[in-house]
């Protein structure tokens, strides 16, 4: 393959990417819910 | 781990089928799917480039503008409108971000340079920056009243930059290509090989499955942040009555 | 407060500017982005020694690798360039394909320090027969 470099690094850092989104939104979340939860009944 | 911390069953799935998906159209894209007969393997990054590219503009911008109108007509108008239309721009400000990454690693090896200051290039980054000020003007500090409103006034004003991005292959020169899908003067005879064709439909469809899925949970965590700031709010209130309450009372003793 | 709000009027101002440097810029530039080969010759007296952008087909069999350099002949409606290009052309880059050079008349002909490789809409398979053994 030509330009494999350029193409695996852009795949690469595309799903990185929306890995690293993904997983902040699940974390924060988390622990959001958790703090909310007590009073909430 | 209780229930309220897990996502449904449904947001499950269309995880599940958004990671499958997305698998697919990588080895699809990669490996099955042939090189182009000028650009060679670089057309690779076409399954990327336009699928976030659409996603970007059409779906996750035109969720907010949509939300957005809803929320400032007076019969539809409720938190939910504010808060999907602040979680979709997010999204779409990321994949639009993806787009701008990829078409970039895309020019080097096919135009021979990373950036150029042509028409379609630099009406997508003034989108970009556009919809990172919408995210910004969600942030300036005011009643939640007046915030939803003035956001959903410039999430409706930004939007105006993607028919002119859209358009700008048409209406200027450009390096960057014309549209191969979606032009109505070749609805029925797109200029795309069969195999690559597929591949990228695929890609579509995965990178909306991915859009969908990413929304549900950003809303349900745009609703927590909200919640949360109520619930301060609320704390703030019983703060200050109790400590009027404290001072009235020191008031009557002495 | 006053911190948050600072930060606020910082990252509008930003934009802002963001904003300022990209319409400026496509007010500029990316209106005409380039002018064709033929259009360039018409210019030719108000262009003079200014940097624009042209562009044109590479003419078949003109390409000469001289050391460093590397000249060819542009082409748009039957109108002809020769062109001088300093430094290696891009690895797509052969003729018969439409280019955009940047550089400015020199002479008789177009001194280019940049060549930028054009590629059209249409997605053809390099080899159909092969693909249609593996589609699904």
């Amino acid at each position: 393959m030509n330009d494999a470099g350029y193409i695996f690094a852009g795949y690469f850092s595309t799903f990185a990417i929306l890995a690293g989104y993904a997983a902040w939104v699940i974390r924060r979340k988390r622990s959001l819910s958790r703090l909310l939860r007590p009073e909430d009944g | 781990m209780t229930t309220t911390t897990r996502s449904s069953r449904p947001v499950q799935i269309l995880g599940w089928l958004s990671a499958i998906s997305l698998a697919l159209t990588a080895v699809m894209a990669l490996v099955i799917s042939p090189p182009d007969v000028n650009m060679g393997d670089s057309v690779r990054l076409l399954y990327l480039h336009v699928p976030t590219a659409w996603l970007a503009m059409y779906v996750s911008f035109g969720v907010t503008t949509l939300a957005s109108a809803l929320y400032l007509w007076k019969r539809t108008r409720s938190r939910f409108w504010d808060l999907t239309a602040g979680a979709s721009a997010e999204i779409g400000v990321l994949f639009l971000g993806l787009t701008l990454l990829i078409g970039s690693i895309w020019g080097r090896i096919t135009w021979g340079v990373w950036w150029t200051w042509d028409a379609r290039l630099t009406t997508t980054a003034v989108l970009f920056v556009l919809y990172l000020g919408y995210l910004a003007v969600r942030k300036v500090p005011a009643s939640p009243e007046v915030q939803a409103r003035r956001s959903a006034i410039v999430a409706v004003a930004a939007f105006l930059d993607v028919p002119i991005v859209h358009q700008s292959v048409e209406w200027w020169r450009t390096l960057h290509q014309p549209a191969t899908i979606g032009d109505e003067r070749r609805l029925l005879d797109p200029q795309i090989h069969g195999a690559m064709a597929w591949t990228l439909l695929l890609g579509v469809v995965a990178f909306t499955l991915l859009y969908c899925w990413l929304l549900a949970h950003r809303f349900r965590l745009a609703w927590l942040e909200d919640r949360l700031a109520d619930r301060h709010l609320e704390v703030a209130i019983e703060e200050r009555r109790a400590e009027a309450g404290l001072s009235e009372a020191a008031e009557v003793t002495s | 407060m006053i911190d948050t709000r600072r930060r606020l009027w910082l990252a509008g101002v930003i934009v802002l500017a963001a904003l300022g440097f990209l319409v400026f810029q496509g007010l500029g530039n990316a209106t005409l982005y380039f002018r064709t080969a033929d259009e360039a010759v018409a210019q030719r007296a108000q262009l003079g020694e200014r940097r624009f952008r042209i562009e044109g087909d590479v003419v078949d069999g003109s390409v000469r690798q001289t050391g460093n350099d590397v000249t060819f002949t542009l082409t748009a409606n039957s109108v002809e360039v020769p062109v001088m290009h300093k430094g290696d052309p891009p690895e797509l880059f052969r003729p018969g394909i439409p280019v955009v050079l940047e550089g400015r008349f020199q002479g008789d002909h177009f001194a280019s320090d940049r060549i930028l490789v054009k590629h059209s809409e249409t997605y053809v398979a390099k080899n159909p027969e092969r693909v249609t053994t593996t589609q699904p």
